[in-house]
């Protein structure tokens, strides 16, 4: 669905993006993540057509966006971090604007605001001027706006950063809906817990550039290393030596009567570990394997730790 | 098409909720009130304050009054049209209220397009109307000077004509400056030194202030303050933007023809036009490109 191909943007002396490269399958939700400055929201404008790039190449649906921006506006879909509307009209004389402009025919162009209002939770509120409407609302009605031309590849930038807990779920709910329903969704953001609960493959960009790209449980794999932690019913001094030293063990890490064991190889390190704790005069009072989540991978790829 | 269309409604809701036709016709109605109502009451004030003043630099008649209307217009409605137009363009790009539009495929000649004739009809619509109606009231304060229905409308339309000039000026700057502020006075600069520059060169036939010039001339010659006997209609009725204006109208006063002023205004506007849509064509449009 969506080629970038060294991808590369300057402003200035300040190189927003280094050879960007990564590929966006159709059908699926496409995390895109990175810390504030990374040139998430760059590349995000120039695959909206936005704003024009250096060099490389940004292929959608086959079709090369340089060569056919005009042809593909109508394929992308948009909602930039903060929407701007005309604060005097109301939500539903804006999406009939929106509707004019992409060449409606006023029927299907009523209908299809009445069917977007109702579907982003806005149907009450759309006759009231937007200029009234919390960020949350605005956000609500940037995703109708952003699909109201039934694009099929939806850029998504930070679209639950400025929404309360209720409302991030009700944005991932219609992403996943979105997804369902066979469009491509293209969504960076910083809010971890919403990629792993929507992505189904994921992007890193740092400085401008992609540190890891791909699929959840690929990333899972190669960049989470599994730790086992272990509470005893009492604190212990030191790392008991037999941990430390067992061949599969990585290192440990001891807060008082907590104990972290990182390990280069889960299933082997295991074994390893258990054989250790029974040897150990310290009783055990729990043991768990840490479930590895998106977070650690970011912070590890990010902070280079 | 459709980006022309929806751009023209959104232009008109835009104008009406935001009270842009409500400051320009109060703006342009003012002046056509008090124009004439001053130039009334000034023998009165001034006779009261200067008990010596000769009488006879008092006496003025419709059409002075039409002219001096005109002269006040010029200068100040200027400064109303590009400080009410200078966000056109440039506010849409900064808040990056286009990224929706373009996204959804509007095209940028519709979105220019539909603001200059939106804008540009309703500025000269306004101008007109506020001409007729500063022409009616001198006639009514002035009785016994009345230049003619078909002179007035004449000069209206040729004063309406001239700010629309200045609406295709106020969006072409809006399309160069991203803040509103810097193109409403680049807008206002190039109006006011366009008749000082052209007359130097001897251009003047060519620019549209010389519309402002026939405006004046096309109601004949009044009768009032500065008007010298036998020295045509130029100089004392239409002072322009100060002295600059006023050598500029005197020097060449007559020198304008009509066919070869609306051939060239007819080009010019074109490149302006044309340079709008290439400007706004190639922008980046993004609100906070370059941030990251």
């Amino acid at each position: 669905m969506l080629n970038v191909e060294a991808l590369s943007k300057s402003y200035g002396q300040t190189r927003a993006l280094r050879e960007v490269t990564f590929q966006v399958t159709s059908g699926q939700v496409f995390g895109f993540l990175g810390p504030n400055g990374a040139g998430k929201t760059t590349a995000m404008n120039i695959i909206a057509g936005l704003i024009e790039f250096d060099s490389g190449a940004v292929t959608i649906d086959g079709m090369d966006l340089r060569r056919n921006r005009s042809s593909l506006q109508g394929v992308v879909g948009y909602l930039p971090e903060s929407p701007a509307f005309y604060g005097y009209m109301t939500a539903r004389e804006y999406l009939l604007f929106i509707g004019d402009v992409s060449g409606l025919t006023s029927a299907a162009n009523r209908a299809r605001a009445d069917e977007l209002l109702d579907t982003v939770g806005l149907a009450e509120a759309g006759r009231r001027r937007i200029g009234g409407y919390s960020r949350g609302m605005k956000q609500r009605l940037g995703m109708a706006a952003a699909i109201y031309n039934r694009p099929r590849l939806l850029l998504l930038d930070e679209p639950t950063s400025a929404l309360d807990p209720q409302g991030r779920l009700d944005v991932i709910t219609l992403v996943a809906r979105m997804r369902d329903a066979g469009l491509t969704v293209f969504l960076s953001t910083h809010i971890l817990a919403d990629v792993e609960r929507v992505c189904d493959s994921v992007a890193i960009i740092k400085s401008g550039t992609i540190v890891a790209a791909d699929s959840m449980a690929r990333l899972r794999e190669r960049y989470i290393q599994p730790v086992v932690d272990v509470a005893f019913d009492r604190v212990l001094e030191s790392v008991p030596a037999g941990i430390a030293n067992a061949p599969h063990v990585d290192r440990a890490a001891l807060d008082g009567d907590r104990l972290s064991v990182f390990m280069r190889d889960l299933e082997p390190g295991k074994r390893e570990l258990l054989h250790a704790l029974a040897s150990l005069d310290a009783g055990v009072a729990s043991y768990s394997v840490r479930q590895p989540s998106l977070e650690e991978i970011f912070v590890r790829l990010v902070n280079g730790r | 098409m459709s980006t022309f269309v929806a751009y023209l409604r959104k232009e008109r809701m835009e104008s009406s909720r935001q009270s842009k036709y409500l400051i320009l016709g109060a703006f342009f109605g003012f002046f056509a009130l008090s124009t004439p109502i001053m130039l009334r009451i000034m023998p009165s004030i001034i006779e009261s304050q200067m008990p010596g003043f000769p009488q006879e630099l008092m006496r003025f008649d419709a059409v002075y009054s039409v002219q001096n209307y005109i002269r006040n217009i010029y200068q100040l409605g200027n400064m109303a049209v590009a400080f009410v137009l200078m966000g056109v363009l440039a506010d849409e790009r900064l808040q990056g209220k286009l990224v929706y539009p373009v996204s959804q495929g509007a095209s940028m000649t519709g979105v220019v397009g539909a603001k200059l004739v939106h804008y540009g009809a309703a500025v000269s619509a306004i101008v007109f109307a506020s001409t007729m109606l500063t022409y009616y009231y001198s006639v009514v304060l002035f009785p016994g000077s009345d230049p003619g229905v078909a002179a007035a409308a004449r000069s209206a339309g040729l004063l309406a004509a001239y700010f629309a000039t200045r609406v295709v000026i106020v969006v072409f700057a809006s399309a160069l400056f991203t803040k509103p502020l810097a193109a409403g006075l680049a807008a206002l600069v190039v109006s006011y030194v366009e008749p000082i520059i052209t007359s130097l060169l001897r251009w003047k036939h060519l620019v549209a202030y010389g519309l402002i010039d026939l405006a004046s001339k096309s109601l004949g010659t009044g009768t009032g303050m500065g008007t010298m006997p036998g020295a045509g209609p130029g100089p004392g009725a239409v002072g322009g933007a100060g002295a600059g204006a006023m050598m500029a109208v005197g020097r060449t006063g007559s020198e304008i023809n009509g066919w070869v002023l609306t051939a060239a205004l007819i080009v010019e506007v074109a490149v302006m036009v044309l340079m709008t849509v290439w400007r706004m064509k190639n922008a980046e449009i993004a609100p906070g490109a370059g941030a990251q």
